[in-house]
């Protein structure tokens, strides 16, 4: 049952996207972007009711445990982290054009799920029993996905040309003044530098949350295994980014580019480290 | 005499210089970059292999190379920890330039102010009332404590913290669930009470003459979020630390214990060193459980620990939750079969009827079966192909060719399509254990988690409390009264601009 919702989320994460960006470039129109958000929000809704499921349908399998414990899991969950994450930036700033930016990340996550992963509830072992799984894996996946957002602002704020932002025709029913196609990069600079904020205190408690696990676990909390060493790299590059802004001449640009660069190692620390380098996170061995 | 001046100031422009670069954002940004490439090469190239190993991969000539570039030990290179020192110091030298700064910025606001002094700040407006400006300060005064000061910290980002700090002290006292909600409720009950009840304690802003006539209000919150940045700083410093103690004074090992005995030393693993205990280890039993599918569902060991002759402690040590016994603690790790030493088969007539238990004896001794003839033992293995220990059975029958089959402890069914007279399954299969166990001890621990803790903390007000500030001056001019507001924040400017925009609608229209 959870894995049949959760196959659905993937097509209504996809048109949403799609909606999305027909509100973009129709003009944004009211209507158009009241059903993206609504669509949005539905799909935010099954994939909420279908993670409770999936956790409940472990119990009565009597191998109960939260749905976090394997790449299936973790991807449904970066899924509906990013998409948790996009809504309240949404609701907060009203700039629906964002969602044409970062609603792919949350289908492109769901749709990999659900097409190469196993989707089987398996009971944990050992090293997976503990209440800190919980910690770190939530604290992991929400600063994933702000940084995933993060990114996707910067992209927003790559592709307007250096001078006169982009306009267009302001079409009857548009939502927003002055017919821009994204919002004012001084705004997006700002909230580039916000969701890193957020996402830097999220990674932050998730390597504490990950290195007091170890230390129950192994006897060690740091041992330098890739994943480890990894997260602390993209640790650094955030650190340096948060830096970087108080240096002459380095918001904007350079920083949204550092944004997309810091991203990818956000990316490597999640895939490159489980599926190219050998590890205690491995799921490929 | 001159020259020596010269020279004297050119001493101190150089120390002048050399402080700057030390505490330049630059040389942050650098070191942290520095400290990313460099971990990336750590990651890319396997740590602390032994030279063979190396050699077979990249060859002689490179292994050499890299060695001597200390690139098989990354993490504990002169490279590494040089950058590491060298952001340490940075964070010191420009936390001490910066603290007149903020010292000046945290000091109570200025009620010096006159007309111009509005047009100055981020957020400024004016309008006219036909009060004086004394009745109006003293009418705002109130206004600006309820829409402005009491609001002082948000109560959501509050419970956050709380929330938080309960799952750390509630994981940290207990690896229970209960314990952890109990924890939570009583961190929120205790942040969220003491909140609300500094809220109803918040003073009246001040309100005090200003220059030609004038009255000023001033007000502010959160000046002491300022200091946020000194916290962040502080708990990379109380980490760096108790990692530094960890490595001088801690120590870390494996031991293997039968089952039955005690040990008081273990092995440090990298210098193949024995490291005498102040107490011994005992292990009572060890067992493993699994699920059905064959994976692992619990590795436990029952340990006592004997100190001076007497039993102190006796706990079950399952994998995630060790045992700790002055400052030293114990971890499950892994385990190895060493024996059988009780065995029990159920054997089923495949007639029907119900099934019978036999212990059986050892080796190659035959049992009697309750259908007549016999069933003996002959072979053991540990792990037969990937499926766990197994037992191979002979079995004879008068008038039958006899049989020889394997059973397996985790598949009880498995004899179950053999076709013989009976159904065999290993009822009970007591086997000799030794447990291999993590020992550790890091005195550095406990200053690591405390920085942790303050670290997140620190993020929490450095990058989502802001420090705000407010005033009003309200002066005669032109018969009337001019009401000057304004207000500045030291971040999340948006998120202010609302909160000035409403708090500017409730004073025009209370001070009409």
């Amino acid at each position: 049952m959870n894995t049949r919702m959760l196959g659905a989320v993937v097509f209504i994460y996809l048109f949403s996207a799609v909606l999305y960006l027909c509100y973009m470039a129709f003009g944004q129109n009211r209507r158009l972007g009241q059903i993206a958000t609504g669509l949005t929000a539905l799909g935010f809704a099954t994939h909420t009711v279908a993670i409770i499921l999936r956790w409940v349908e472990s119990y009565e399998m009597g191998i109960g445990h939260a749905p976090l414990s394997n790449m299936y899991e973790s991807l449904v969950f970066f899924g509906w982290t990013t998409t948790l994450i996009y809504l309240l930036i949404e609701w907060r700033t009203k700039q629906r054009a964002i969602g044409v930016f970062v609603m792919p990340f949350a289908f492109v996550a769901m749709a990999y799920a659900s097409w190469s992963e196993s989707s089987d509830i398996m009971p944990l072992v050992p090293a997976l029993q503990s209440n800190w799984l919980l910690a770190h894996v939530i604290t992991c996946f929400l600063g994933y996905a702000a940084f995933a957002v993060a990114s996707g602002l910067s992209v927003m704020y790559l592709i307007q040309p250096a001078g006169e932002p982009a306009r267009f025709k302001t079409a009857p029913g548009a939502e927003v003044a002055g017919g821009r196609l994204l919002p004012e990069k001084a705004v997006l600079d700002n909230l580039i530098y916000q969701t890193i904020m957020v996402g830097f205190t999220l990674l932050t408690a998730g390597i504490v949350t990950g290195a007091a696990w170890a230390h129950y676990a192994w006897g060690s909390y740091w041992s330098w295994d890739p994943k480890e060493t990894w997260s602390l790299i993209t640790w650094f590059i955030y650190a340096s980014i948060l830096h970087a802004r108080y240096m002459h001449g380095w918001r904007g640009r350079r920083v949204a580019w550092l944004s997309v660069l810091a991203f990818g190692s956000v990316l490597f620390t999640y895939f490159g480290v489980a599926y190219l380098l050998p590890g205690l996170h491995s799921y490929a061995s | 005499m001159s020259t020596v001046a010269k020279g004297q100031e050119k001493s101190a422009g150089g120390g002048q210089a050399a402080l700057d670069f030390l505490s330049s954002v630059k040389l942050t940004v650098v070191l942290l970059i520095g400290l990313a490439a460099t971990s990336i090469v750590g990651t890319l190239i396997p740590q602390n292999e032994a030279p063979e190993a190396y050699i077979q991969a990249y060859g002689q000539a490179k292994y050499e190379l890299y060695h001597s570039l200390q690139i098989t030990d990354m993490y504990h290179s002169w490279l590494f920890v040089g950058m590491l020192a060298l952001l340490i110091t940075n964070l010191l030298v420009c936390s001490i330039r910066r603290f007149p700064m903020t010292l000046k910025a945290i000091s109570p606001p200025d009620y010096k102010i006159d007309e111009g002094f509005f047009a100055k700040q981020h957020e400024h407006e004016s309008f006219h009332t036909k009060l004086t400006p004394a009745e109006a300060a003293a009418k705002a005064a109130p206004l600006i404590r309820a829409g402005f000061s009491a609001k002082a910290a948000p109560l959501g980002l509050l419970a956050l913290v709380a929330g938080l700090v309960g799952v750390f002290a509630g994981l940290i006292i207990s690896n229970d669930q209960t314990a952890v909600f109990i924890s939570v409720a009583v961190c929120e009950a205790v942040v969220i009470g003491v909140e609300l009840l500094r809220r109803a304690r918040v003073p009246l802003p001040r309100v005090l003459p200003g220059d030609e006539g004038a009255t000023v209000v001033a007000a502010e919150k959160g000046h002491l979020t300022r200091l946020g940045f000194y916290i962040v700083h502080t708990s990379i410093i109380l980490v760096v630390t108790g990692a530094i103690m960890g490595s001088f004074w801690g120590v870390r090992g494996s031991i293997r214990i039968p089952e039955g005995q005690t040990l008081d030393y273990f092995w440090v693993r990298a210098t193949k060193q024995k490291v005498q205990l102040p107490f011994g280890v005992r292990l009572n039993k060890f067992s493993v459980t699994f699920y059905p599918t064959g994976m692992p569902k619990e590795y436990k060991s029952i340990l006592s620990v004997i100190d001076n002759g007497k039993v102190v402690e006796t706990r079950p040590v399952v994998v995630n939750s060790p045992l700790s016994y002055k400052g030293w603690r114990f971890y499950q790790s892994d385990y190895q079969a060493m024996g059988l030493n009780s065995l029990s088969l159920s054997v089923q007539p495949r007639s029907g009827g119900a099934p019978s238990v036999l212990d059986m004896p050892g080796f190659n001794r035959p049992v009697p079966l309750s259908g007549g003839g016999t069933v003996q033992v002959v072979d053991f293995q540990e792990d037969l192909v990937d499926m766990g220990p197994a037992l191979r059975l002979h079995v004879e029958h008068p008038g039958q060719p006899s049989a020889d089959f394997w059973v397996f402890d985790r598949l009880r069914d498995f004899d179950r399509d053999r076709g013989g007279n009976e159904i065999f399954s290993v009822q009970n299969m007591g086997m000799q254990y030794a447990s291999g166990l993590e020992v550790s001890r890091d005195p550095g621990v406990w200053v690591v988690w405390g920085g942790c803790i303050l670290m997140v903390m620190g993020f929490l007000v450095a990058f989502f409390m802001s420090h705000r500030r407010l005033w009003l001056r309200a002066a005669p001019k032109g018969g009337k009264t001019l009401v000057q507001v304004a207000g500045r924040t030291n971040k999340n400017r948006p998120g202010f601009e609302n909160e000035f925009a409403a708090l500017l609608a409730t004073l025009k229209e209370e001070l009409k």
